[in-house]
């Protein structure tokens, strides 16, 4: 996710090369076949069905009861939606403007829900939370019921929280330090200062969280699953259909139902939202921000960021410690049991799953890499349709992209009588469904570095590679000797995504995976549906870690890779 | 088109004759067309150029005439939409920008920020294969040349703005380029290094025999660098001359108006006193031919020269520079002398500049630095060397467009 869109100011003007050489042909031919494999087939294959008899019924369904379903699944996504903008605001404004002790330990803690697998918080939520909470129960005494919508937009909110987070303090990093001094050498309090100039000023980013924190709000599942309860959501109902009653041309029309509001959002969100951004990128921003000393503004803003960070951090040691004992909140006594399981069975799972991801991310940063390439220096009209084909990838919600999958390639690919495809998802599909395993994992992990590459790329003044040209470098070569080398840190947000996006992703795969084929989150899925929450403790703690080491190496990798294109002369 | 602006082109190519040495471009009625929903837009519009080799010519226009598109076109970054660009007679549109014999020099300099100084100088030869022993022979060479070998290793953002220009400069030249192209180089620069790395490109020009295209909006780089200054304006070459030439002989009010700072008085022909010829006691520096005319104008019958082919009853607008137009109780010189009140003054050293209000309306004068500045409001005479004076083609009337 780019937290802030260039604004036009900052373009550098396009200059159109006298005629574009073979390789940009090719590329181009690559990544409209890619692209018609991801998400060309599967969102057709979609549509078909969902437009079909069976398929136009079920969207009738989806309006039953007053379109109950419906109305959940948006009111859902508002709340979680408001709540994750708000708290991300505060934690943002938090990092930015106040001086503490800490401060990068709260910032990871936020962040942390980024890399875990999406139920991994429902689940600690339930045990801390739920009837028989440790805290609602056994500190309170009360009796709570977390399943339905309090629980969801709970848990919602901590996943998607750093989505808003990140987006809101990259705007506040990009704006001129010189107006808030304007503001107090203009006679505005602290506290004035904070409501009549920085929140106005970030507006446009917080609309644009909103907007993104609805649409992931109404496209998740695997929550809805675990701690939905009776609140049956759209999502929740595609899944029903397929798992329960094995009605995929029926959850192709609720998944319709689902797609509309959801790329209606997500399009307002990318053209209209992120264009409103007032940041200022014309000169260099001059001096640093004054950390922010007013009672008025830092009391509210510090309890609550405090009583936020209390709650992540308090559900993430339930996950560490429920690894490691009986049944956490019931016997806590420790073992090994859980672990000892999760190496029987899981052993398998977690070398599929990093073999997946080591496949998938490289080739999602690849694919981002080319299309940022062509829409922003050889392709400026026809790539914008490129850039939004592209971002389909998750504006389309995981549950629709995947039954578009399931539907695509259960059975082999024909085209004019001719099989051009064999089955790639599926048990008996060729390599045991890990294929459109991957697939999904490049059409999910390719979006943000895609973002990353052509906001980076933008902010290349082309002068540089025109200087490459003019010193005799080919096309090719500019890219490899000089772009490159100044995006590295595009290229590292795309790796990191597409590995997070791979290793933590359930929601997409859920219709696709095969027993052939063990992922780490579905088992983990699998053990929560069957109340073995210690398990599935130990199984999420394993992977947070992995995923950890997965980022760290990667890291470490692109850092040298860095290093060695700046010493080689 | 106009009379003017077929001299204009005349004169461009007159400046080309000779014979046609290796290394001679020749943009033939090139143009730029940017289609939009509007219409189209010509950034540039059939311009025709001749440069020989070995010469420094500027395009010298306000921001906007076409003048780095032109550049771009040359370096082979834009494809013109009409037109052809010929090197030593052979049409080079189809060479890409990598392929041609040409180095640029940015106005941002373009250096590549995760290479060091000589990574940057030594990208070029490393594409063309050369050898390490070689390579490293010349980027010292040139590194030394620009007095930088001292910051070889390290990076551009440790580098100040003069030192980064030095660079981008090393790492054209190191590519031994029959044609160096520069656009708008020293505009980043404060005021004066720009006047030292003037001189400095000028000197390298000349000692290695180079043909340098250079682009910029700063009269006064052009006026002190070029062997050729070729003026632009919307899309479109007004006059092509030497620095002296398009100075004090423009063809028209643009092109007076840009060159420094002008007055113009309106006026009408009377009579025809000489045709005007060639000078050709000036063969050295080439001058567009003078006539010399009897004009009636507001500050009363005078005889002037300008651009030649009036006829008696035309109207015409006479150049008046701020340099001739003398302030001051003091300003005595050849001339008509008419009196004036100080509207306002600026003391800028070397010169007093003054606002001052005339039969003629208000006028831009100067008097000498050394002069104590004359009160706003004082009335005083002043004085208009005829001498210096030139008529150009009313605005309305043979103007171009």
């Amino acid at each position: 996710m780019t937290p802030v869109s260039v604004p036009a100011k900052s373009r550098h003007k396009r200059s159109r090369r006298p005629r574009e050489s073979a390789s940009v042909w090719v590329i181009l031919a690559c990544v409209l076949a890619v692209l018609v494999l991801i998400l060309g087939i599967p969102v057709i294959r979609l549509l078909t069905a969902a437009l079909g008899a069976t398929g136009r019924a079920a969207m009738a369904g989806a309006f039953a009861n007053h379109g109950e379903t419906f109305v959940h699944s948006i009111v859902l996504g508002l709340l979680v939606g408001v709540c994750g903008t708000i708290l991300g605001f505060v934690c943002a404004y938090v990092q930015t403007f106040v001086k503490m002790p800490g401060k990068k330990v709260v910032h990871w803690l936020t962040l942390l829900p980024t890399i875990s697998p999406p139920f991994a918080a429902a689940t600690a939520i339930i045990t801390l939370f739920g009837k028989r909470g440790m805290v609602t129960n056994g500190l309170f005494g009360m009796e709570v019921n977390i399943y339905g919508l309090p629980g969801l937009v709970m848990v919602l909110t901590m996943t998607f929280t750093p989505v808003a987070y990140l987006n809101i303090k990259g705007m506040f990093e990009n704006l001129d330090p010189a107006t808030f001094e304007a503001a107090s050498s203009l006679g505005a309090s602290e506290f004035q200062t904070l409501v009549k100039v920085t929140i106005p000023m970030v507006l446009p980013s917080m609309l644009s969280s909103f907007l993104v924190l609805f649409v992931e709000g109404i496209a998740d599942l695997a929550n809805p699953l675990v701690i939905g309860g009776d609140y049956r959501v759209l999502a929740s109902q595609i899944y029903f259909a397929v798992a329960g009653s094995g009605d995929v041309a029926g959850a192709a029309g609720v998944a319709l139902v689902l797609l509309v509001p959801a790329l209606t959002v997500f399009f307002i969100q990318k053209y209209w939202a992120n264009k409103k951004s007032v940041v200022t990128v014309t000169g260099k921003p001059t001096g640093s921000l004054k950390p922010v000393g007013s009672k008025a503004v830092l009391i509210p803003m510090l309890s609550f960021n405090f009583l936020w960070i209390l709650l992540v951090a308090m559900v993430y040691l339930t996950l560490l410690v429920g690894g490691f004992v009986k049944i956490l909140g019931v016997d806590n006594a420790f073992t090994w049991d859980h672990f000892t399981f999760v190496r029987s069975l899981g052993a398998d799972a977690i070398g599929t799953t990093l073999m997946l991801t080591l496949i998938a991310a490289p080739l999602a940063a690849l694919l981002a890499l080319a299309i940022g390439w062509l829409v922003v220096r050889h392709l400026p009209r026809f790539g914008r349709l490129l850039d939004l084909w592209g971002m389909l990838g998750v504006a389309i919600p995981g549950t629709v992209l995947g039954l578009g999958f399931a539907l695509a390639y259960s059975s082999s690919t024909v085209l004019f009588d001719y099989e051009i495809l064999p089955p790639l998802a599926g048990g008996l599909a060729v390599g045991g469904g890990a294929i459109a395993i991957i697939m999904v994992f490049v059409a999910r992990g390719d979006p943000t570095g895609q973002q990353a590459f052509i906001s980076a790329l933008q902010q290349i003044n082309p002068q540089v590679e025109e200087a490459a040209t003019s010193l005799g470098a080919s096309p090719l070569t500019v890219v490899r000797k000089v772009t490159l080398p100044l995006m590295s840190s595009a290229l590292v947000t795309a790796i990191t995504y597409g590995i997070t996006k791979s290793m933590t992703t359930i929601t997409a795969i859920i219709f696709i995976t095969t027993p052939e084929t063990k992922v780490m989150t579905s088992q983990i899925l699998d053990e929560v549906d069957a109340g073995r929450f210690g398990n599935a403790f130990a199984y999420s703690s394993l992977l947070i870690v992995l995923v950890l080491v997965v980022l760290g190496i990667a890291n470490a990798l692109l850092r040298q890779l860095n290093h060695s294109t700046r010493s080689i002369s | 088109m106009t009379s003017s602006i077929t001299n204009a082109q005349t004169d461009g190519s007159r400046l080309s004759e000779g014979e046609q040495r290796a290394g001679t471009l020749v943009l033939q009625g090139i143009s730029k067309v940017y289609a939009s929903k509007k219409g189209d837009f010509r950034a540039v519009d059939d311009t025709n150029l001749t440069i020989r080799p070995g010469i420094f010519v500027t395009l010298l226009g306000p921001s906007g005439c076409g003048k780095t598109t032109t550049l771009r076109m040359i370096a082979g970054f834009e494809r013109p939409t009409e037109g052809d660009i010929l090197l030593d007679g052979k049409s080079i549109l189809d060479i890409s920008a990598d392929k041609r014999p040409m180095s640029m020099v940015f106005q941002s300099y373009a250096l590549f920020p995760h290479l060091t100084v000589r990574g940057n100088v030594e990208f070029g030869l490393k594409l063309k294969r050369m050898g390490k022993q070689a390579r490293r022979t010349k980027v010292d060479g040139v590194l030394s040349m620009m007095g930088i070998e001292q910051y070889a290793e390290r990076y551009p953002d440790q580098l100040s703005g003069g030192q980064q220009q030095r660079v981008a400069l090393a790492r054209a030249l190191v590519m031994e380029p029959k044609i160096i192209l520069f656009d708008e180089p020293l505009s980043n620069l404060d005021a004066k290094l720009r006047v030292k790395m003037r001189s400095e490109i000028r000197d390298l020009q000349r000692r290695l025999g180079l043909t340098a295209i250079f682009v910029t909006h700063d009269q006064s780089e052009a006026l002190t660098m070029s062997d050729v200054i070729v003026v632009m304006s919307a899309g479109k070459v007004e006059q092509v001359g030497t620095p002296w030439g398009i100075y004090h002989r423009p063809v028209n009010k643009f092109v007076a108006s840009f060159l420094g700072t002008g007055n113009f008085i309106p006026g009408v022909v009377e009579e025809v006193l000489n045709q005007g010829q060639n000078d050709c006691k000036a063969a050295v520096q080439y001058l567009p031919p003078a006539a010399l005319y009897r004009l009636k104008t507001e500050l009363g019958t005078m005889e002037v020269s300008g651009v030649p082919g009036f006829v008696p009853g035309d109207r015409i607008e006479v150049v008046v520079r701020a340099e001739n137009l003398l302030v001051g109780p003091g300003s005595e010189g050849e001339g008509v002398k008419i009196p004036g009140t100080v509207v306002s003054s600026a003391f800028d050293g070397e010169v007093v500049h003054y606002q001052v209000r005339t039969q003629a309306g208000e006028l831009t004068g100067s008097a000498p630095g050394a002069d104590v500045p004359v009160p706003a409001g004082t009335d005083l005479s002043c004085v208009v060397e005829s001498r210096a004076l030139w008529a150009v083609p009313d605005q309305g009337g043979s103007q171009s467009k």
